[in-house]
């Protein structure tokens, strides 16, 4: 993604030079970033602390940064992450299932000043969190955030054909999802 | 640099729009714009503060107290089998079971205890603790 990557790390990683590298590191990747978490958090004020979280992570782990991957992968695993462990806390907090969990990220959601979605909007979140999270991920990575298979496999440490084959089977999945719910929706009508 | 970051503005501008369209999702106005200045003072801040070392001390004497009693019961148990040689075998037949039976019940007490203590440590703790350590740890192997 940077044309010199190894450049600017070593600005990132320099005393003198963080702060500018690091002001250009937030308008390269802060939207990215920041979608990436509010798929997983779904709320607006979620994502905004999760996005500050991620990136205190990455300024404090820089030094330690040896380019064994890409900036914009490492980045990517911190967000997400940073964003489960979020999640998890939450769940902690209140002790509830995955089930129960999701079912009240999607009333939050619904609560939110900054969903501005329909019915098929929320229909489309309910089928999403009825994946198992790696399939929600990867489907997430690669139809809303762009990535390329060979992005993805990287940042989650599967073959690219692994990823492939749960991508299509994620997609197959919502598609039959949607037409059930709408099928039922139209005989209630 | 700048050919980079204008196509990242055009595949935003795109991100953006397809998770209004399709998700329903929306930020503030000029949010992206705002939220940079705080990023940057917030995470440079929390750059510049230590480390708390106090949270790994206590953890680290915690463990070192429970290596220390698991030792001590190693160590505490042989002395009992060894001095038990030099009994007489018909007076050991009668103080064998009694013997075992204290030895369990002192090594379930100790285990007791091992298990109270840990209590007194808040989740939170251990959770950031673990986060300092190993999730640092990892994203510095990387």
């Amino acid at each position: 993604m940077l044309k010199d990557e190894s450049k600017f790390v070593k600005r990132l990683q320099s005393k003198k030079q963080k702060e500018s590298a690091f002001s250009e590191l937030i308008d390269l990747y802060q939207e990215r970033l920041y979608w990436h978490i509010r798929k997983i958090v779904l709320t607006h004020e979620n994502a905004n602390d999760v996005l500050q979280n991620t990136f205190i992570r990455v300024v404090r782990s820089i030094e330690g940064f040896k380019s064994q991957s890409s900036l914009s992968t490492w980045m990517y695993r911190i967000a997400y992450n940073e964003s489960i462990r979020f999640l998890e806390k939450n769940r902690r907090n209140i002790s509830v299932s995955e089930e129960q969990l999701n079912s009240s990220l999607v009333s939050e959601l619904v609560g939110d000043q900054y969903f501005n979605g329909e019915e098929a909007n929320l229909l489309l979140h309910n089928v999403l969190l009825k994946l198992p999270e790696n399939e929600r991920h990867i489907f997430n990575m690669k139809y809303y955030d762009d990535l390329k298979f060979r992005e993805i496999s990287e940042l989650i440490n599967m073959k690219e054909g692994t990823v492939k084959s749960i991508y299509y089977k994620a997609v197959k999945f919502i598609e039959n999802n949607i037409v059930k719910v709408q099928l039922s929706v139209k005989s209630k009508v | 640099m700048k050919k980079n970051k204008s196509i990242l503005n055009l595949d935003n501008a795109r991100l953006e729009k397809k998770h209004k369209e399709d998700l329903g999702l929306s930020v503030p106005a000029s949010y992206f714009e705002n939220s940079k200045e705080e990023l940057l003072k917030l995470a440079l801040s929390k750059d510049k503060q230590p480390k708390s070392k106090l949270l790994t001390m206590n953890f680290i004497w915690i463990a070192a107290a429970s290596v220390i009693i698991v030792l001590s019961v190693g160590f505490l148990s042989k002395y009992y089998f060894n001095s038990q040689m030099s009994i007489p075998k018909i007076v050991s037949d009668t103080l064998n079971p009694v013997k075992q039976e204290l030895l369990t019940l002192k090594s379930t007490n100790i285990e007791n205890e091992i298990l109270v203590s840990s209590l007194f440590i808040a989740d939170e703790e251990i959770d950031s603790y673990l986060d300092e350590v190993f999730i640092d740890g990892a994203i510095e192997i990387e």
